[in-house]
This record gives C-alpha cells, sequence and structure tokens, in this order.
C-alpha cells in the first residue's frame, strides 16, 4: 500500500470521527436525551459561592482558587526551603522541584541584578513572590476541574431592576458580583431577556444557559422554591432580618408565621418585577397581576441553569490584578523614597527647576513634565491591571467558546496557547515591577540636574 | 435595533482598536528579523526583546478587548 492510499484511510478515519464526535453528538444526541447544551455562561465578575460571608462581603470561586495557589506555593516553599538547609552549601546538588525553583529564581534573579545592581534584594522578593503567584495562578487554571467543576444554580426569573429605580420593570438573568451600597445586585448576566426578534417571548435561539437535565430541576425545585443561587438566598436573607429587625424594635412577637408571610411578601414583590408599568396598569388586583406575571415568568422557561464552578483562574477577576498593580505603585514610591530621599518627589513637583526659573527660564518645561509624571504613575496602575486581566480572561473566554463549538481536539492547540500566554504575562508583571523600580530608584533629569541633586544632597 | 443587537455592535466596534497593534506587532517582528538575519549571533537577546515588545504593543489591543467583553458580558 502506497503512502498516499494509507494517508486517504487515516484523513477518512479523522473526518468520520470529527463528523461523529464533533457534530453528531453534541448537536443530535445530547439533546435527544435531554442533556443539550446551548452556548456557554460567561460572566466577567467572579460567580457567588457563598453570599454575605461577612456583613456585604460575598465569597467568590477566585477566592477558592486563590487560597489553593498560597496553599500550594507554601508547600512549595517549605519542601526547597527545607532541601537547602539540609544539605551543605559547596555539595548541595539541586534536584526536580528544587532545580526548577531555582532556574527560575536565578533566571529572574540575573534580570533583576543587570536593572538594578545593589537594590536588587529590596526589590526582587515582591518581583519574585508575584512572578510565582501568577505563573502558577494562571497555569493552574487549565487543569481540568477547574471552571467547569461546579455547583449547578437554576436560573433565577425575579432580577431586580439593575438600576436602583425600585419601579423599573427588572429583568430576567442571574444575579452575578455581590451586592452594591442599596443591597442591590451589582450586576445582572442577562439570559432571557435578549427578546432579539421583539415578539416578547424568549426563545431558545435566543438566551444562553445550559438545559438542565429533569433530575437536577426536580432536585433545585425541591431545594429551593425560587432555585436560587447562593446570592439570591442571601440576599432574601438580609431583607427578612431587615424586616424582622424593624418589627422587633417596635415590640412586636417574631414568630413562623410572620417570618414565611414576610417571604411570600418578598417572592411577590420580586415577581411583580418582571412586569413592565404598562402591563402593570392594565391589571387590577394583586391576584392578576401575580397570574401574569407568572405566565411570563414560565414562557421564559424555567429549565434553565447555569454553573458557578467551585474555581476559577485567580486573574480572571479584576480584584487580583488591580490589587496587585496598587501594590507595586506604591511600593515603587516605597523604594525611591528609600534611595533618595524627599528628592525623589522633586519626580513629580519639580522644585529645583522652580526655583531656578530665573536663571532658566525653560526649566517650567521640567516642572510641567513632572505633573505630567503623576498621571504616568497612575496609568501604569491601570496598564498594568487590564494587561493581565484582559489577556488571561479573554484565553479563558477563547476556551470555552471554542469547547462550545467542537469540543473534541479543537480546544488542544488553545491550551499550550494559554500555557504561553500565562507564563508571558506572569514575567512581564514580575519584570515591569522592576523596571518601574529601577527608574524610581535612579536620579533623573539631564547631567547637570544630576549634579545639582547631588550638591542640595549634601547640603541636608 | 434591539438593546442586545446593539451590544454585539458595540463590542465589534470597539475591537477596531486592535487595528494599530496589529501593525505594530508586524513592524516589531519585522525589525527583529531584520536584526536576527544581521547578525544571526545575536537572534537570543532579540527575541526575548521582541517578544517583551510584542506583549506591550498587544497590551493595547487587549485593552480593545477588555471593552468589548465588557460591552458583551456585564
Amino acid at each position: 500500500m502506497s503512502a498516499a492510499a494509507r494517508g486517504f484511510i487515516i484523513f477518512v478515519g479523522l473526518v468520520a470521527f470529527v463528523a461523529i464526535f464533533c457534530v453528531w453528538v453534541p448537536f443530535t444526541f445530547l439533546p435527544s436525551i435531554g442533556a443539550g447544551v446551548a452556548l456557554p455562561v460567561i460572566s466577567l465578575p467572579a460567580e457567588v459561592l457563598v453570599g454575605n460571608i461577612l456583613p456585604g462581603f460575598d465569597f467568590t470561586n477566585t477566592m477558592t482558587s486563590l487560597l489553593l495557589v498560597d496553599a500550594l506555593l507554601i508547600a512549595v516553599a517549605i519542601v526547597v526551603g527545607r532541601a537547602y538547609r539540609s544539605a551543605s552549601p559547596d555539595r548541595f546538588v539541586p534536584r526536580g522541584l528544587t532545580n526548577f525553583v531555582e532556574l527560575i529564581g536565578e533566571f529572574l534573579y540575573n534580570q533583576a541584578y543587570n536593572l538594578l545592581g545593589k537594590r536588587t534584594r529590596a526589590v526582587f522578593p515582591i518581583a519574585a513572590s508575584i512572578f510565582m503567584l501568577l505563573l502558577i495562578g494562571n497555569w493552574i487554571k487549565l487543569v481540568p476541574g477547574f471552571e467547569s467543576v461546579g455547583l449547578t444554580v437554576c436560573a433565577e426569573y425575579n432580577v431586580f431592576a439593575p438600576d436602583t429605580d425600585p419601579e423599573a420593570p427588572g429583568q430576567l438573568g442571574y444575579r452575578v458580583g455581590g451586592l452594591n451600597a442599596q443591597g442591590q445586585p451589582a450586576g445582572i448576566l442577562t439570559l432571557f431577556n435578549s427578546d432579539n426578534d421583539g415578539d416578547g417571548i424568549f426563545n431558545l435561539s435566543e438566551r444562553a444557559g445550559q438545559k438542565a437535565v429533569r433530575a437536577n430541576t426536580l432536585h433545585c425545585e425541591e431545594k429551593y422554591e425560587w432555585g436560587k443561587a447562593p446570592l439570591a438566598q442571601a440576599m432574601e436573607d438580609r431583607a427578612i432580618a431587615e424586616k424582622r429587625a424593624a418589627a422587633e424594635a417596635k415590640g412586636e412577637q417574631w414568630d413562623a408565621e410572620k417570618e414565611a408571610k414576610a417571604r411570600k411578601e418578598y417572592h411577590n414583590k420580586l415577581m411583580l418585577k418582571v412586569l413592565t408599568a404598562e402591563e402593570k396598569a392594565q391589571l387590577k388586583t394583586e391576584e392578576e397581576k401575580l397570574e401574569a406575571a407568572k405566565k411570563k415568568i414560565e414562557a421564559a422557561d424555567p429549565d434553565l441553569f447555569t454553573l458557578v464552578p467551585f474555581f476559577r483562574g485567580v486573574t480572571t477577576d479584576l480584584n487580583l490584578p488591580i490589587g496587585l498593580a496598587l501594590v507595586v505603585v506604591f511600593m515603587v514610591q516605597v523604594w525611591g523614597v528609600q534611595a533618595l530621599g524627599g528628592a525623589y518627589f522633586f519626580k513629580f513637583i519639580n522644585l529645583p527647576a522652580l526655583g531656578k526659573l530665573s536663571k532658566k527660564p525653560l526649566g517650567a518645561i521640567d516642572f510641567l513634565v513632572g505633573l505630567i509624571e503623576i498621571i504616568s504613575e497612575l496609568s501604569r496602575i491601570v496598564s498594568l491591571t487590564f494587561r493581565l486581566f484582559g489577556s488571561v480572561f479573554a484565553g479563558g473566554v477563547l476556551l470555552i467558546v471554542f469547547s462550545f463549538l467542537i469540543a473534541v481536539l479543537l480546544p488542544v492547540p488553545i491550551y499550550f496557547l494559554e500555557l504561553f500566554v500565562g507564563g508571558i504575562q506572569a514575567y512581564v508583571f514580575a519584570i515591569l515591577t522592576i523596571i518601574y523600580a529601577s527608574q524610581a530608584v535612579v536620579h533623573h533629569g539631564d547631567e547637570e540636574h544630576g549634579k545639582h541633586a547631588h550638591g542640595s544632597g549634601g547640603h541636608h | 435595533m434591539t438593546d442586545a443587537g446593539l451590544k454585539f455592535l458595540a463590542a465589534g466596534l470597539a475591537m477596531l482598536g486592535a487595528f494599530g497593534p496589529g501593525i505594530g506587532v508586524g513592524l516589531l517582528v519585522n525589525g527583529a528579523l531584520q536584526a536576527i538575519g544581521r547578525n544571526p549571533d545575536a537572534a537570543g537577546i532579540i527575541q526575548t526583546n521582541m517578544i517583551l515588545g510584542i506583549v506591550f504593543t498587544e497590551a493595547i489591543a487587549i485593552y480593545a478587548l477588555v471593552v468589548a467583553l465588557i460591552a458583551l458580558f456585564v
């Protein structure tokens, strides 16, 4: 058999494989047994796992993975530290994990030393910690089970209006991203209200979300009357607790009957949220309104579920990148002051240039440039944050979209790309920390200014 | 046009921001490859710096992407 004939057979086999597992299974077989998949639900804010864990503070799934990454890092630090301590330094040969950590550390240290010289000791620990945290955080999200194993949460049909206007009609969808100061959801993932053809009915093609198997639906209906996400449950409990406190402040007794009544009222109030103002005006009695609301909710399909993963990549939540960026920019100021003293702030408000204005009128430009430096310092926070967050989050979206398009084989090259991007972004964050630090610890301005700064330094 | 349609349109328009960085990355790689062609011994250093430059250029496109993602998913 010639090579071309053998190749032909393999090619036919591949085509058949793709046709069966990439077309027939996801689009025909799975829907027929009631486990069909629509579109992925992508939520920009991290999903809430336990609502209201501290007053006004929700525990999200990026926090669980950050705890996991921290535990891993501490374990690695202990193992590697013990390996170093147990052997005598002159005969020590690093192996395995120790060797890998030393490789990374040495690579980063050499880069830092080239830029910082004797100040490496101050800057390197923070830069290297950030690098290790981001590297493990970006890579661990590619482990199967991350962002894919979690709670199935029933869809909510009873969401508040997104703004604070209590009379505006509510949106149908999932609540995401914690509560704002008014106790309302900070964001709403709209699923049902994308009524694209405007016929008032939310069709299958017009919504995202996973269609659950029947067993899940029953479980959800049994567990919660309203099939709530953890956050929704927390919101309800908070509202009921407020009512109870108000009643007890007036000296009334609070019993189970009153609580049930309060919950019923809360549910009805939420339910009426799905009606628009015109619809409310047409209906007179409360019962009619509730009935109309119920019909509208049922038309939106109650069998929809979404997944709240237990773990989600740490940098796909904006809070971690912005936190790290704030730490880095703050520490750069600290290192600058350590190296140059109060003269560091002449970089921003150039007093020497202002003082010499009579001798050198062009120093006014230096002063204005200093003011622009303030803006550039602030823009570093934005650029550090969004570079990291954007590339990692976009990678996650890319992975999930590809997985939902064709689940077999196609996502594999994207995983390689994500490995590369995760490593590069961690490295860039660390190296930028080092570069910013190296810019902060040297005297600024041209040669003449530098001399002058030294001279004034001598007077102190 | 419905709100959902406008959202998709907004996301698409936001991605126009990838126009400039695309050209920028092309110019960067052009320069780096010419440099490697002239001095093949320095390929390692040039490659590292090229990738660093690409990442910074790419960041601008990522800002546009973040705007598009926010328009779509928030």
